[in-house]
């Protein structure tokens, strides 16, 4: 079925195209909410997305469903992180907390009192509530580290920064999240 | 632990999903020039629900003027008859019959005989005539019967008229041929010769039907093969370098790419069909060139609906309806008939348009044309020389339409069906 939306679109069907549209909209929009929490910037992030996915269907081999949907959250991702370059985002913020750490020291760090039941106990809501509330750079790596799979060289590469860099704001952003999380269930528990 | 804790992290917000903000989609429409309201449904009357309701319309009625055309030759006939049978020595059954008729206006309407004594005494001096003039008077009497209606006072018959009426019936009464009884039997279907009851005898046969598929339709899986990482434990495709989206080369060349960086690899069920058995509904229309072969044709209107489901994003499923409007054209073999029923077959081919594709009640652009063959056994039970109900199985083979779209046909081209329905018969 989204190989015949492909084909049509390739065919410059309008029609396949806010088809695909609204396929995928909700969930393209989840992912640039993380990166980008303004509504308005996530507003141009997902139109510039959608446009180069149109424009670069026709040279797309399609090979799959699961594929071609990973295929448009990367577009997301990068449309995401040009926007954070450009509006010099990312380089102020990340030059704030510039705490230059052991790489796997800081990937496995975490906070002694951390309880992964608390975590367990969060709604996806709240989870994306906390991670729209973290710091533009933090934010950033803790995305691209934990929900896109990448590794700090490749971070590094993507953000002008050291590796090191990279790895510290993950450190400050798992113990934030670690903090929240163990409030929110504070509250919880009091309610 | 802190791979757990991220794993965790990750599963919370795989499926995750948000409205958009508003007014995306008439951004991406202002740059790449697309007209916005394509998100919008079409009227549910498309131009093409129009075609189909004017060409029914122009069958039914081509059909009703000629039966009326063709009705009027019999009772022309019959006229003819009833002329030539008042030619013979007596003119009295053709005069006994209006007698009769002026008799009972005459009961009906006791208080006009007054005014009526003259017209009477005016038809016995024409009864009179008669005698003479009797070739004459017996060929205009379909025309005087014509006109009768038309006289505005009902006129009385006189008495001498009323006792030769009374007479009439055992005198005149010619020896009428033997009717054959409305069905016969037939003991013997090999042997036996069709003969022509009311149904068979019928030069057109018009039916209102419906049928339905027969074969279950199961879950159908469309899977694809996707690489795991084997250290970032997340899905990858693409390539390591995280440069601009224009980079269509490496786009192009992202599973490639996963192939060879990536060292596990599972299948996925990307999609599963399930699609519901199809329902038609139509008019046909059979002309009886021979006691046993008549010609068939008819058109009909078609429904497949399937469900599609993604099983990797549990929020996503979508219905897809297909509309076609078809036209057929074969031929049906009477094979036997016994009583009220008649058994027969029929093969032909049919020829559909797809009208409309709804997927959740937007609209797709391509509608394909879908031929196919099919074969058929069926019997009618005719309750009345008119009417008959009728149930045929049938098996019809579905070509490919040459599209991606994916219905009921294309999982079962070879499709068996169930067809009943009402059959009217007309110009015996």
């Amino acid at each position: 079925m989204v190989d015949n939306l492909v084909e049509r679109i390739r065919q410059k069907d309008q029609r396949a195209m806010s088809q695909l549209y609204q396929m995928y909209i909700r969930e393209l929009s989840s992912v640039c909410y993380r990166y980008v929490p303004s509504e308005a910037d996530a507003k141009d992030v997902l139109q510039n997305s959608f446009v180069n996915i149109f424009k670069s269907i026709p040279t797309l081999d399609y090979r799959g469903e699961a594929a071609f949907r990973m295929w448009m959250k990367k577009i997301v991702v990068n449309e995401a992180l040009h926007f954070l370059k450009e509006r010099r985002m990312l380089k102020s913020k990340l030059g704030m907390r510039v705490v230059e750490m052991d790489l796997e020291q800081a990937s496995e760090i975490l906070p002694s009192d951390h309880e992964p039941s608390e975590t367990e106990l969060l709604t996806p809501e709240e989870l994306h509530q906390l991670i729209s509330e973290l710091p533009d750079g933090c934010r950033t790596v803790v995305n691209l580290y934990i929900f896109e799979g990448y590794s700090h060289r490749q971070i590094a590469e993507l953000l002008n920064v050291s590796e090191r860099t990279s790895a510290s704001q993950l450190y400050y952003a798992k113990q934030v999240l670690a903090k929240r999380i163990k409030q929110i269930k504070k509250e919880t528990d009091n309610e | 632990m802190s791979d757990k804790w991220e794993e965790l992290l990750r599963k919370k917000l795989e499926n995750y999903e948000v409205e958009p903000p508003p007014g995306v989609w008439e951004g991406i429409c202002e740059k790449m020039g697309i007209d916005p309201v394509t998100l919008e449904k079409k009227p549910a009357m498309s131009r093409w629900w129009w075609v189909a309701a004017a060409a029914v319309l122009a069958l039914v009625g081509c059909f009703v003027v000629y039966e009326m055309s063709d009705s009027d030759q019999p009772l022309q006939a019959d006229a003819m008859a009833q002329q030539q049978s008042s030619m013979l020595p007596s003119s009295e059954p053709v005069l006994a019959q209006q007698t009769s008729s002026l008799q009972q206006e005459d009961i009906a309407s006791p208080s006009q005989t007054a005014n009526n004594t003259h017209i009477s005494s005016h038809r016995s001096q024409n009864k009179s005539l008669t005698s003479h003039l009797s070739p004459l008077t017996s060929n205009l009497s379909p025309l005087t019967s014509d006109l009768s209606p038309l006289t505005s006072e009902p006129q009385p018959a006189s008495e001498e008229m009323v006792q030769q009426q009374e007479k009439s019936p055992e005198q005149h009464q010619e020896p009428s041929p033997e009717k054959p009884s409305e069905y016969e039997m037939f003991p013997d279907p090999v042997t036996t010769t069709v003969n022509e009851t009311s149904a068979s005898k019928a030069k057109w046969s018009v039916a209102l039907k419906a049928s339905g598929g027969l074969l279950a339709t199961n879950n159908t899986m469309q899977t694809d093969i996707v690489y795991r990482s084997a250290s970032a434990g997340s899905f990858s495709y693409e390539d390591k370098v995280y440069g601009e989206i224009t980079e269509t080369t490496a786009i192009s060349s992202y599973y490639d790419y996963a192939k060879e960086t990536y060292s596990t690899s599972y299948t996925v069920t990307e999609y599963a069909a399930r699609h519901h058995l199809p329902l038609r509904l139509g008019l046909s229309l059979q002309h009886q060139l021979h006691p046993r072969l008549a010609l068939l044709s008819g058109i009909s209107y078609t429904r497949l609906s399937s469900e599609f489901s993604f099983p990797l994003y549990r929020n996503i499923s979508y219905s897809q309806r297909l509309h076609y409007i078809g036209i057929s054209l074969g031929m049906a073999w009477q094979l036997w008939q016994v009583n009220h029923f008649s058994f027969y077959c029929s093969g032909g081919a049919m020829v559909e348009k797809c009208v409309s594709v709804s997927l959740d009640g937007d609209y797709m652009g391509r509608k394909p044309w879908q031929f196919s063959v099919h074969a058929a056994a069926g019997a009618e039970y005719a309750f009345i020389p008119l009417l008959g109900v009728y149930i045929e199985p049938s098996l019809g083979y579905y070509f490919s339409d040459g599209t991606q779209l994916e219905h009921y046909y294309k999982e079962h081209p070879l499709a068996p069906s169930i067809e009943f329905g009402l059959r009217m018969h007309f110009g015996r």
